[in-house]
């Protein structure tokens, strides 16, 4: 048996063992296109390239699958942001309409009540305009907020001042947590070191935590309902935390809260995407966003930014 | 039909508006037409100035913080089952839309002018007793 066949020569062998290393070699480069030739005469040499050729085939379509899964992915990714933004908008519709509405309506009322007096001379009416004036002002500071909140395309990093995306996502709420009778408690430290952030997504993230923990209150029978909203220093960190004295978050729901699609809000309520596109953004930042439950019940996220 | 019993105030007209611009619009056009036109600036204004007294005609914003614009017409209404009620409001929701129809009042959409409202509290007043003397004297 074993003098069957012979083995190749010494040098023959060593320059077939190089070619199947360096498919190897390849392989482990990333590069899949080298083969070992082989002598198909059956020796455990030959088995070698063709298990090693097999390999590099398999690894090659493998990983040939797995980029074209991930550029899928990352456009999946990409429409869940934008998904979830306008799902976050229309959560504000009401709002924003209130926002706008309250002004418009004033300067309305104030062409009416001018023109019922023709006669009048503008200098006569200077407290008029003035109101007029300012809520035009107030209107346009609602649809920049807007507008920024909805901008698409890349991340737009910049050192930014800590409490600027929890102002402007307060600014976009206006008042209309208070008027569901929540109590908002803000507090902002001072002197907080800036952080390398794109605002406006981070603003989104805090949106989306403020407008959860509203949903939340709702379900909670509750009369004092409250939100408190805190930026502070953690460590390396600027920590930003979203708590409210509703219910808590089930402790089956907690391991899948950052899951897509995930959503205990009834059909029709919630997308279930602001929670995975939110852990998403601070992922990129580098961050961290949370859930810790509070004790006497309510939920608390935090979401937590690098210093540079 | 006359309101004014002896030692007991004629009927009025309250404003009810959280927003101080537009409550201060919204009176100034109901002292237009009506002499007697108390403000409140919130829910709990309001309610207070209805354990007052009554109205004939109660304009109120639906979403205020505290008691919201339902409870206070709703109110209204009991103090005062003739009472017009009209509400303000730049969004609302269909059930409250439902409540304020069995309540019998009458919806204003923001953002709306002086004239609009002024007709809306003219047409209100019609049957409430209340004389809109101020237009005349």
């Amino acid at each position: 048996m074993a003098g069957n066949s012979e083995p190749p020569p010494r040098d023959a062998l060593d320059s077939e063992l190089e070619a199947i290393t360096a498919v190897l070699l390849g392989v482990a480069r990333g590069d899949f296109s080298a083969r070992a030739q082989r002598s198909y005469q059956g020796d455990s040499v030959d088995v070698l390239a063709y298990l090693v050729n097999a390999t590099a085939d398999e690894v090659s379509h493998l990983v040939a699958a797995l980029e074209a899964e991930r550029s899928e992915l990352k456009q999946t990714r990409d429409q869940l942001v934008v998904t979830a933004k306008l799902a976050a908008l229309g959560e504000l519709a009401a709002g924003v309409a209130h926002e706008l509405n309250q002004p418009l309506t004033a300067m309305r009322m104030l062409v009416d009540m001018l023109r019922m007096h023709p006669d009048k001379k503008v200098s006569e009416c200077l407290s008029e305009l003035d109101t007029m004036a300012d809520a035009a002002r107030r209107m346009g500071k609602i649809i920049e907020g807007v507008r920024s909140f909805g901008r698409p395309g890349p991340m737009n990093l910049a050192f930014t001042p800590p409490r600027l995306p929890l102002e402007a996502a307060l600014q976009l709420l206006g008042d209309s947590l208070q008027r569901e009778g929540v109590v908002v408690r803000t507090r902002i430290e001072e002197d907080l070191p800036v952080i390398w952030a794109d605002g406006d997504r981070l603003s989104q993230v805090l949106l989306n935590l403020i407008n959860n923990a509203r949903d939340a209150l709702r379900l909670s029978a509750d009369g004092n309902p409250e939100i408190s909203l805190t930026v502070e220093v953690g460590g390396a960190h600027i920590v930003y935390s979203v708590q409210d004295n509703g219910p808590g978050v089930r402790e089956e729901h907690v391991q899948r809260l950052f899951d897509p699609f995930f959503s205990t809000k009834e059909v029709g309520e919630g997308t279930g995407l602001g929670l995975s596109v939110s852990h998403g953004i601070v992922k990129e930042h580098g961050g961290r966003l949370s859930y810790q439950p509070v004790v006497d019940g309510g939920a608390r996220f935090q979401m937590e930014i690098p210093v540079p | 039909m006359t309101t004014s019993v002896t030692g007991e105030r004629a009927l009025g007209v309250l404003v009810v508006d959280d927003d101080a611009t537009l409550l201060n619009l919204m009176s100034l056009v109901a002292q237009e037409l009506f002499p007697d036109v108390d403000q409140a600036s919130d829910g709990h204004e309001a309610l207070r100035c209805l354990s007052r007294r009554q109205y004939a005609v109660v304009l109120s914003d639906l979403s205020m913080p505290g008691p919201r614009g339902l409870d206070v017409l709703r109110q209204a209404k009991q103090n005062n089952p003739g009472a017009a009620l009209i509400a303000v409001t730049g969004f609302i929701e269909a059930d409250e839309e439902r409540q304020l129809a069995e309540l019998g009042a009458v919806l204003v959409h923001k953002p709306f002018g002086a004239i609009e409202l002024q007709e809306v509290l003219q047409n209100a007043a019609l049957g409430t007793g209340l004389s809109n003397e101020a237009a005349v004297g």
